[in-house]
């Protein structure tokens, strides 16, 4: 199990390490700007409190957060909102289609399914590894902002790193568990990409919905974008209610899900 | 007691309504090379992947060193070096980096390193910087580095040139000597008469039949190559036993299965410039199966 998964995790250090430099290239910029756009605070905020009460809502925002006063609260909303889960959601939807389907294209599959190991500790240990490049990888992109903060001399709150770096590693483990079994599931890597992105896509769009009308807020229940809420993560300090084992039971459910389909699945290249 | 080493039982595999395999059976000794021959399409490589337990039969059962291919797979692949048709590794991987790799599943090779020098094969290249006989080299290290039991190889010389098959013909008569059994699925006649003891003949997923290739070769068909210096008919030659016949120059080639007699007498009734008569080399008795000529 360990040479497969030292493997995995070998050949994924580049694009690990390609991530975490691109991640704090952007931090960089985003904190680097922050001190002239803390003293256009005051001005951000009126404008902020002249969009529509609704559209506020929609997007999660209250004009209190966007006050760009603190620093997390700024890289909460122009960070881990939008950037972040983007490149994390690449990260996982990329290792994950190495572990199987990416190999059943490439036609590479067949010399690790010859050898005596069980699939199960195949796709486990292709798992492990791409678990620990997402986990590094969030806490890269989590505390690098700390590092940066310190070089320009930002104030900053420390626990909200820790917070914001365990809640973010869930969450990018729950997408890539998710992308594992469809990797699983299918044999065309675009098949698998396209049903892991619809699902985030679904959950995103359930999100904004359930707080366009009273009736449909639960929707935002079934939204990794409701528990991973940025503002409320590293701009608060607050784990949101659920968040904890709706993301480790996520992990935990298509993790199994994916070796049992993995074990039971012809395999042709 | 069944000397068999690997036993197939009544295998099917479908893929919804393609029967990619339909009910073939056929057992493989200790020690002999089973050839598995048909063409493209024909369900070769689809019974070598149930073996390898890559697909699941649909019905029927595969038993390995009296193990079942199902549920011992980890076990009997610990036993089973298996070369894939065209071998497809990880691009930037180097040679070493692939030894490595089966090394950490199955501990450290004796011979992997001294097989590659056997080969001439440079192990610090990256596969993608192979030519594609050093890949298949590369792919036969990989599959015999760990001394295996079986061997199973899906057309193992399709693409090289004769310099390197006769490398591979060699290594799988080592083997043989060493007493590994060996399945070698394959359309290349002449290597599978050269190699093989046993020929298991499969045509749309069904066994045709399996023989020794000596008892194919010899007693099945014959080749008569005839000439005459009087007026004949075509017509006239077809009796009991011809299967083909072949105009020629003066002539016909004939391929005759089962009892010479009927075709002999007739052709004695003219006056014959020349004649020769040979057993069918394989590709005569292949192409007969695929004709659908009598059996």
């Amino acid at each position: 199990m360990r040479g497969i998964f030292t493997r995995f995790f070998k050949d994924k250090k580049a694009m690990t390490i390609g991530f975490c430099l691109g991640a704090l290239g952007f931090i960089e910029m985003y904190v680097a700007l922050f001190p002239s756009i803390q003293k256009q605070a005051n001005e951000l905020n009126k404008m902020m409190e002249s969009f529509p009460k609704e559209f506020m809502k929609v997007f999660g925002m209250d004009s209190a957060q966007l006050m760009f006063a603190k620093l997390e609260n700024y890289m909460s909303t122009e960070y881990f909102s939008f950037f972040w889960p983007i490149l994390v959601t690449i990260m996982a939807i990329s290792f994950a289609n190495a572990i199987c389907v990416g190999e059943i294209e490439k036609k590479t599959i067949e010399i690790t399914l010859a050898q005596p190991i069980s699939r199960a500790k195949i796709l486990l240990s292709r798992y492990l590894g791409g678990a620990l490049a997402i986990t590094l990888f969030t806490v890269v992109s989590s505390y690098g902002i700390l590092g940066f903060a310190f070089l320009h001399k930002i104030d900053y709150s420390l626990a909200n790193y820790a917070t914001v770096a365990f809640v973010g590693t869930l969450c990018g483990l729950a997408i890539f568990s998710i992308a594992t079994f469809f990797s699983v599931l299918f044999s065309e890597r675009g098949r698998s990409t396209m049903a892991t992105v619809g699902i985030l896509l679904l959950m995103y769009a359930l999100n904004i919905i359930s707080g366009l009308k009273d009736s449909l807020q639960n929707l935002k229940y079934v939204s990794f974008f409701h528990y991973f809420n940025a503002p409320e993560v590293f701009g608060n300090n607050r784990i949101v209610d659920w968040s904890i084992i709706v993301f480790a039971g996520t992990i935990l459910l298509f993790l199994l899900a994916a070796v049992l389909r993995f074990q039971k699945r012809d395999i042709s290249v | 007691m069944s000397k068999a080493v690997i036993q197939i039982k009544d295998l099917k595999k479908y893929f919804g309504k393609v029967k990619a395999v339909d009910g073939i059976s056929f057992d493989i000794e200790k020690g002999e090379i089973f050839g598995f021959l048909g063409p493209n399409g024909a369900g070769k490589t689809t019974t070598i992947r149930c073996i390898m337990n890559f697909l699941y039969p649909t019905l029927g059962s595969i038993s390995i060193l009296g193990k079942d291919a199902v549920k011992d797979s980890v076990f009997l692949k610990s036993k089973i070096g298996y070369l894939p048709g065209n071998v497809s590794l990880n691009n930037n991987w180097t040679g070493k980096s692939h030894i490595e790799y089966i090394e950490s599943i199955r501990g450290k090779s004796e011979n992997a390193r001294e097989l590659a020098k056997k080969f001439d094969l440079d192990l610090s290249k990256k596969f993608k910087n192979l030519s594609s006989g050093n890949k298949q080299k590369l792919g036969l290290v990989l599959a015999l580095m760990s001394d295996p039991e079986i061997v199973i190889m899906d057309e193992p010389t399709v693409g090289l040139d004769p310099l390197l098959q006769n490398l591979i013909y060699e290594v799988l008569e080592d083997l043989r000597k060493k007493g590994a059994t060996i399945l070698i699925s394959s359309h290349n006649l002449s290597e599978v008469e050269r190699l093989c003891d046993r020929v298991g003949i499969i045509k749309a997923g069904k066994m045709v039949t399996v023989e020794p290739v000596a008892k194919l070769e010899g007693k099945k068909l014959h080749r008569v190559e005839v000439r005459f210096s009087d007026k004949y008919q075509k017509e006239e030659f077809k009796v009991k036993g011809v299967d083909t016949i072949e105009e020629i120059t003066g002539g016909f080639i004939f391929t005759v299965g089962g009892d010479l007699n009927p075709l002999l007498q007739k052709i004695t009734k003219h006056k014959i410039t020349d004649i020769e008569i040979t057993h069918a080399n394989l590709e005569e008795i292949f192409l007969k199966f695929y004709e659908g000529g009598p059996k």
